[in-house]
């Protein structure tokens, strides 16, 4: 029998989001990508493909493992790109050139003495038109290079090099966009053949989910004789918790993690022999902690007194004056006027405006800026009722919003 | 809120403070005086020193000794308090002689005089190093956000579980993992941030665009070190591109990585600002730092001061109160405590003969009002004659009109009318103009530039309350 404190230890780092190399619940997608590809492997030509969906799908995870097992199968050479982090298109082939060279696809392969956007152009078609292998480029968060690459021919140019005459280059995109292609190549449309293939990954649905997590949890479970480390119905509550809103699977191991954490703890606390499986109450615990809109000091009753009355002011000024933006002296004024009567103030206006700034850390409110202070323009960020909702639990507060002298 | 009342009212406070706190420094010494006598030589020796060096009255140099002597007795009684921070002790050991307790409590106060170990932060403690911990132990990577309004103590806090965590390393606990720590505001730009993280990490200078790269690179190749990132001021990486953000937080993604970052700043909606991809990959670890509760606060100060006598307990829950009503920032509850300190200190040099008293609610008071007063209206209470009478001109044409912007032309007249009717000699325009333009200089009144001079528009700058309130008190 193994110690405890190794199964919690071991499950953590089964559900960390890089810790697999397996892809479960993608299988329909996978094959789509794998039929695809594997016929441009025989058939010795370019294509490209654009796989599209919301954060944490797994878009770049399939591609990674599906080219690596492809490995095995045909002789091809692939580099991986974040376009995130390019600058323009010149430094775009620049990377690849040198990435090419690194892995040596061609010997000839040299870089260029100067680095002139066409001259690179050039070589890298020459290269690609060449070659013996294919080349897969893996462009990643490739809707950036929109904001990034201007002309937009240059775009045109990169999705085009997949179909020169003799190309064995095959161009992966991957992004969150759906209309990347529809929006930036409506040219490329007009030319079928051309077209990139667009496979979608929709976001992991509930059962989806509890594969996945289940999966990640079997082999530590084999490992320690099938003890269950998280009940059924907390993880059925985690997953359609989340298929119901994005279906992001870096959430869900998120959760799952912290509420074996939070297991732990109080499994620490009656020092247990055995593992104590994850409940659902547990689980909606963690639920609780991570909803950011209870994590506002306000709802936590945390608030600085202060604030809270500034707050009670911008939304007497609201009702006052029926518009949802108010001039930082206005308020100012009121604010004191309110204060005075409880004989406290903040007397000067740099004071306030931190007082201000405090507030919209928090979210709350949002502070527009202008030239002068004075002229700063405030108004609220959240709900004036659901406000008003809160700010009435307080007698304090709710005595200056019933008064009848601040309105 | 600037009644006289309350005024008087807190000096009659002091007064009788002061009274009640020499009669307790009087007994100490009272206490120690026939001892004293035998076992200090030196004080005595001082006390002529003095005596024949300085040409002052015996006034001071007879209240020194005594000072120094209850420092004394305080001081004995630190040695053989052991749960006293080392660091703080060791400051006061190398100077002590030369420092009245007053000094003493003043360099405890001081914000950058830190403990090790902060008080009222035990669960944020055990939350940072828990996740820091995990992630080391099963060699995985990952990221938290540590968000709260400035002052509540999570750069300190995050700084310290790291101490913490190599004092593991240290004892062979934890295996060897590298820390860097950056803040946004080391540098002019964004990106170079890049640049920053890979001098930190292998001393080597190189631009940001190839640090980028470099950096990637590293990912790729399977690492055998875990390395904690503390990213300071994070909004100050917001680009309009959100690269920056987008790559601190896909490290820790990739596979292999060993990469921890945690992210400070103080926006606790930021998660939300930035796009959904890089939200996605923050994660939900999220740690709030509450602001300080009066409480708190409390006992944050009194920690500091533990074994020095100096502060009247009320006078630092009003302090405390004080802050934790506006935004309970641990900073400022200190600077406050340290003002105060400095006011009673100047207020014992004032009194002739007696010696120390304590901090009491009157100075808080006075430190609070001195940092947080409106340095408009002190202005405008020493202008001159004719700028208050200008304001008032304003003022008059405010209430007229009701419209905030007047021209420069109605208030000459209303400030000639108004000359007459205080039966002095009325100013002309160039003497106006000049008076005008001071009060533009410094921002009492606004003025709207216009081709003819006198038909600009102004404004003032400050609430109608606050004027009206000085202009009414000189009177």
């Amino acid at each position: 029998m193994c110690s405890v404190k190794e199964i919690y230890s071991e499950a953590k780092k089964a559900l960390n989001a890089s810790a697999t190399d397996r892809v479960v619940g993608r299988e329909k997608e996978n094959d789509e990508i794998y039929d695809y590809l594997a016929s441009c492997f025989g058939n010795k030509n370019g294509l490209s493909v654009y796989i599209n969906g919301q954060p944490g799908t797994g878009k770049t995870f399939s591609v990674n493992t599906m080219l690596d097992s492809l490995k095995e199968e045909f002789k091809f050479n692939k580099i991986f790109l974040n376009c995130m982090s390019v600058k323009n298109i010149q430094n775009m082939y620049k990377t690849v050139l040198s990435e090419m060279i690194s892995n040596k696809i061609d010997s000839n392969l040299a870089m260029p003495k100067r680095c002139t956007k066409e001259s690179l152009q050039k070589l890298i078609e020459s290269c690609i038109t060449s070659i013996k292998h294919h080349l897969v480029l893996v462009l990643d968060e490739i809707d950036q290079i929109e904001t990034t690459i201007k002309n937009a021919s240059d775009i045109y140019k990169l999705f085009e090099l997949p179909y020169l005459p003799n190309s064995k280059l095959i161009l992966i995109g991957i992004a969150n966009s759906l209309d990347f292609t529809d929006r930036l190549l409506p040219r490329l449309e007009l030319t079928p053949e051309h077209k990139p293939k667009v496979i979608k990954f929709l976001p992991y649905t509930k059962d989806d989910i509890i594969n996945i997590v289940k999966d990640r949890l079997s082999k530590v479970q084999l490992m320690y004789d099938n003890c269950v480390i998280i009940d059924d119905k907390a993880l059925m509550l985690c997953a359609s918790k989340i298929a119901s809103t994005n279906g992001d699977i870096r959430k869900v191991l998120d959760i799952c993690r912290r509420a074996i954490e939070l297991n732990e703890q109080e499994a620490k606390l009656t020092n247990l022999e055995t593992i104590k499986t994850v409940n659902i109450a547990q689980m909606m615990k963690i639920f609780n902690a991570v909803n950011p809109i209870t994590n506002s000091n306000l709802d936590r009753n945390t608030m600085p007194l202060m604030q809270k009355i500034l707050l009670c002011t911008i939304l007497l000024c609201n009702i006052e004056t029926k518009v949802k933006e108010v001039t930082l002296s206005k308020l100012f004024e009121k604010f004191n006027k309110i204060c005075k009567s409880y004989s406290t103030s903040v007397d000067s206006e740099s004071e306030f405006v931190n007082l201000c700034i405090l507030i919209q850390d928090n979210g709350l409110i949002e502070v527009k800026k202008a030239k002068e202070v004075r002229n700063y323009k405030l108004s609220l960020k959240i709900d004036e009722q659901e406000l008003r909702d809160k700010l009435q639990d307080e007698t304090f507060m709710a005595d200056i919003l019933t008064n009848r002298a601040y309105k | 809120m600037r009644s006289k009342k309350a005024e008087m009212d807190v000096e009659y406070n002091v007064e009788d403070e002061i009274v009640s706190s020499d009669d307790d420094t009087m007994s100490v010494d009272s206490e120690f005086s026939t001892a004293s006598t035998v076992k200090t030589p030196r004080t005595v020796s001082r006390l002529k020193k003095e005596t024949t060096l300085s040409r002052t009255p015996s006034v001071s140099s007879a209240k020194k000794p005594k000072a120094s002597l209850s420092r004394r007795s305080t001081f004995s009684a630190v040695k053989s308090t052991p749960s006293m921070q080392k660091r703080a002790a060791s400051k006061i050991d190398q100077t002590s002689d030369a420092l009245s307790l007053y000094e003493k409590a003043r360099i405890k106060l001081h914000v950058a005089n830190t403990p090790d170990c902060l008080p009222c932060r035990d669960k944020q403690f055990s939350d940072i190093y828990n996740f820091i911990e995990t992630n080391l132990r099963n060699q995985t990577g990952g990221c938290m956000y540590v968000c709260g309004v400035p002052g509540t103590g999570k750069t300190l806090t995050t700084r310290q579980v790291i101490l913490c965590l190599k004092e593991g390393v240290n004892d062979k606990i934890l295996s060897p993992f590298k820390s860097i720590e950056v803040n946004a505001f080391q540098v002019t730009e964004p990106h170079q941030i890049y640049k920053l993280i890979y001098k930190e990490l292998t001393g080597e200078n190189v631009s940001a665009e190839h640090a980028v790269t470099l950096l990637e690179k590293k990912f790729e190749h399977k690492s055998n070190e875990s390395i904690v990132l503390l990213v300071d001021e994070l909004d100050m990486l917001c680009t309009k591109k959100q690269d920056v953000l987008y790559n601190l937080f896909d490290w820790p993604y990739k596979k292999n990585s060993r990469w921890i970052v945690i992210a400070i700043a103080n926006a606790m909606n930021l998660p939300e600002q930035v796009m959904s991809k890089i939200s996605s990959r923050l994660g939900l670890s999220r740690l709030i730092f509450q602001p300080y509760t009066h409480v708190e606060l409390e006992e944050i100060v009194r920690l500091r001061l533990e074994e020095l006598n100096v502060f009247d307990m009320d006078a630092i829950l009003y302090a405390a109160r004080k802050v934790a009503a506006v935004s309970g920032d641990a900073r400022r509850a200190l600077e406050i405590c340290r003002r105060a300190t400095e006011l009673a200190e100047r207020d014992t040099s004032k009194k002739e003969g007696k010696s120390l008293n304590l901090v009491n609610i009157g100075h808080v008071d006075q430190a609070v009002k001195q940092m947080f007063s409106s340095a408009k209206i002190t202005l405008l209470t020493h202008a001159s004659k004719m700028e208050k009478l200008f304001m008032k001109a304003i003022i008059l044409l405010y209430q007229k009109s009701g419209m905030e912007e007047t021209s420069l032309n109605r208030i000459i007249e209303t400030h000639n009318f108004l000359c007459r009717a205080e039966n002095m000699q009325p100013l002309n325009r160039t003497q106006l103009l000049n008076v005008c333009c001071s009060l533009a200089s410094t921002k009492l009144i606004l003025l709207e530039p216009c081709k003819n001079i006198y038909l600009q528009r102004v404004r003032c700058n400050m609430s109608v309350d606050d004027i009206e309130y000085v202009l009414n008190d000189n009177k």
